[in-house]
């Protein structure tokens, strides 16, 4: 019996030690909330980064479940990145504080926020939970959809992949050019369909379509949940009918996340189309890249208006 | 004119030059003036001199109910305000996160559940907690009771640790990887570990207590070993031991003098919980439990409620477990089954039984409405309980829970 006992303990600790051996050599390891930061750092960190992403393009960015291996990923992580705007406010701090990585803390070289720089919309002129749950006290934090945030957000990578990695400047700097070429091309094509987008009225489940609907001068006419993290009462979605039908509003925007029975209610009330869009990377079948998404949302669009 | 305007500004500026001197450089925020004798903390300037900015997350949370119970001894309709909590948290310094639970249950005076510090300035992922503070046992002997998933604690966590079980201590954490797997321990000593117990209102029942000075080897203490994994894209599954350990306390019956001390008692824990997440992070699903043995001296009765003159120990061993399955299907509404089992300490050849099935409603992320049946059967009586339970989260609400 014990020497049984003592095989599978020496038989558990070599693969114990084998596991904790599982580091890859040489590469800076890049954790990202989200699979946008995660797609735009691979894109300019290339062979040298291991890029990992906490959320998946088909959560609700709000509420994202955390994973045993998140936590180990933040403790050997070299950079870390997360949208800001107070987006990620539910789970960052908390897992930060466990994940025990000091050069990963908020402002340590390791530490990037993306969003510093960029100009929110819809900053809460009152902070009271009267105006929502998920209420974003810096602004609307949804700025991967607009069209100019890849090329915000890879500047703000580019600098902070430079800042651990000093010797790779160079080899980022180079990728950074490659890529912004690469968004430029495709800005070209989001404008080509944004002509045809412009003035159509538009009802969004979350506010996480903003930016988009701005940029090409769409006209959001409501929101499906009456505030940032409510769901709307019978009352609420009685309104929104009204309000829709009266408005002649031609798309209901939605999330894989969202798409529920209040936004089939309102399809159904009002014979008005939805279209289920990627918020994140991933959020749909081939958006797998952050310009890929870009493509497919703004092809979505332009189908269904047609 | 110039000299006019000169001298005004001189008027403002030179006595804060002269503070500005008085002041050495570390105490950046600055101070008004130091009398003789004033503490550090008073004169330093960083305790009384910064804005409402730096004050601790400050939170308040109602837990309420109204039941139907159908007992052998008493049945009918309840309406109760079970608790008001009002708890706070922030970090101290860079270096130490606190926080707090004032609680009042029932209507009863407020009382410190919890206040403790958890200071983190060390190498490595080690943590030290100090102050009043649950328990490291299982995973949800940690948490506050409206917390929980089911209106009452598991049914063998109540009979064998108490309602609640916190004390005054220290605790050792720390946590490593093994491979993408992080693994905890931690290690526990308390001045008292006995607990909360149910009270039955004019019951003839001695009370245990430990002694209010202690050997160190007669502390309370607790351990606990935890790792987690990841299965899949979606999954994750946990395996935890824990144990809790009083090595030393007494039974008394103050009525007719009667004490019996040199006891002790052991529980220990085995729990193991899957959790999956779906691809849109809404429909969710765990299920889990906990095994649970206590052994020593596990419970006291008189020998003679009208006339006692000793108090009999039960010097045995208990066993219990709970079960428990919960989905939600979407943001709002999840529903569960726990079905739970435990000798009961005052006589381990006799059991109890207990199966909760609850529907819980989250309105938003701080209103929550919870309908539930507990059906309980076995040697203690039956009962079914009905019953509906709202929460409602006021702002911030953080507890130091291990995971």
């Amino acid at each position: 019996m014990l020497r049984t006992i003592a095989w599978l303990v020496s038989r558990l600790t070599v693969c114990l030690i084998t596991l904790s051996a599982n580091a890859p050599p040489g590469k800076l390891r890049v954790v990202a909330t989200i699979p946008d930061l995660a797609d735009i750092a691979t894109q300019i960190g290339g062979e040298r980064v291991e890029v990992k992403s906490i959320a998946r393009g088909t959560q609700n960015v709000h509420n994202v479940p955390l994973r045993p291996s998140t936590l180990v990923a933040l403790n050997k992580a070299d950079l870390f990145i997360q949208v800001g705007l107070s987006l990620e406010h539910a789970y960052v701090p908390g897992i930060l504080m466990q994940a025990r990585n000091s050069s990963i803390q908020p402002g340590e070289p390791g530490f990037v926020n993306v969003s510093v720089g960029w100009g929110a919309i819809q900053i809460p002129p009152v902070l009271t939970r009267q105006q929502g749950t998920d209420l974003h006290p810096m602004g609307n934090p949804h700025f991967n959809l607009d069209p100019r945030g890849g090329r915000h957000i890879a500047k703000r990578i580019l600098e902070g992949l430079s800042r651990v990695d000093p010797k790779g400047r160079s080899y980022f700097e180079k990728r950074y050019e490659d890529y912004l070429e690469d968004i430029t091309a495709a800005e070209n094509r989001w404008a080509e369909i944004g002509k045809k987008l412009n003035g159509k009225k538009v009802v969004s489940y979350h506010a996480d379509f903003n930016y988009l609907l701005a940029y090409h001068a769409m006209d959001l006419v409501a929101t499906i949940e009456p505030n940032a993290g409510v769901p709307p009462t019978p009352r609420d979605l009685a309104k929104l009918v009204e309000l829709m039908k009266a408005e002649e509003v031609e798309l209901i925007l939605t999330a894989k996340w969202s798409n529920n029975k209040s936004v089939r209610f309102v399809s159904e009330k009002t014979g008005v189309k939805v279209v289920e869009g990627p918020t994140m990377v991933g959020g749909v079948p081939e958006s797998d890249t952050w310009i890929a998404m870009m493509d497919v949302l703004h092809e979505s669009l332009q189908r269904a208006l047609e | 004119m110039l000299t006019k305007s000169i001298s005004k500004s001189l008027r403002f500026a030179l006595p804060s030059i002269l503070i500005t001197l008085s002041v050495p450089e570390v105490q950046a925020q600055g101070r008004g003036f130091d009398s003789p004798g004033a503490s550090r903390y008073f004169v330093t300037g960083q305790t009384n001199r910064f804005t409402n900015d730096f004050n601790p997350a400050i939170g308040v949370v109602v837990d309420a109910f109204a039941d139907y119970i159908d007992d052998d001894a008493m049945d009918g309709y309840g309406l109760q305000l079970r608790l008001v909590e009002l708890n706070a948290s922030g970090f101290v310094d860079p270096d130490a996160w606190a926080y707090m639970a004032l609680v009042s249950e029932e209507g009863e005076a407020p009382e410190v559940e919890e206040i403790a510090i958890n200071y983190t300035g060390f190498e490595g992922n080690s943590t030290l907690k100090v102050g009043r503070f649950f328990v490291d046992f299982g995973k949800q002997m940690q948490m506050h009771i409206e917390e929980l998933r089911t209106l009452e604690r598991p049914l063998p966590l109540r009979s064998f640790l108490g309602t609640e079980l916190g004390g005054d201590g220290i605790q050792y954490d720390n946590w490593m990887a093994l491979g993408d797997m992080p693994v905890r321990f931690s290690l526990g000593a308390f001045s008292s570990l006995l607990g909360e117990e149910e009270e039955e209102e004019g019951a003839a029942v001695p009370i245990g207590a430990t002694s209010e000075r202690s050997d160190i080897d007669e502390l309370s203490f607790t351990a606990r070993l935890t790792g987690m994994t990841d299965v899949g894209d979606e999954g994750q599954f946990q395996l935890g031991l824990s144990s809790r350990f009083v090595p030393d306390y007494s039974f008394g019956f103050e009525p007719a003098s009667l004490e019996t001390g040199g006891l002790s008692n052991s529980v220990y824990g085995f729990d193991a919980t899957y959790g999956w997440v779906g691809d849109t992070g809404l429909e969710r699903f765990s299920a889990g439990g906990e095994f649970l043995m206590f052994d020593g001296d596990l419970a006291a009765a008189l020998d003679d409620p009208t006339t006692p003159t000793a108090i009999n120990v039960v010097d045995e061993t208990a066993n219990g477990f709970y079960l428990f399955a919960d989905y939600g299907w979407n943001q709002v509404s999840s529903a569960g089954i726990q079905y739970a089992m435990a000798d009961l300490p005052s006589d381990p050849d006799l059991s109890q039984q207990e199966v909760d099935v609850y529907y819980t409603m989250h309105l938003t992320e701080l209103r929550r409405l919870r309908f539930g049946v507990t059906m309980s059967d076995g040697d203690n009586g039956d009962s079914t309980r009905v019953y509906v339970q709202f929460t409602n989260f006021f702002g911030n609400h953080a507890h130091g829970a291990n995971w």
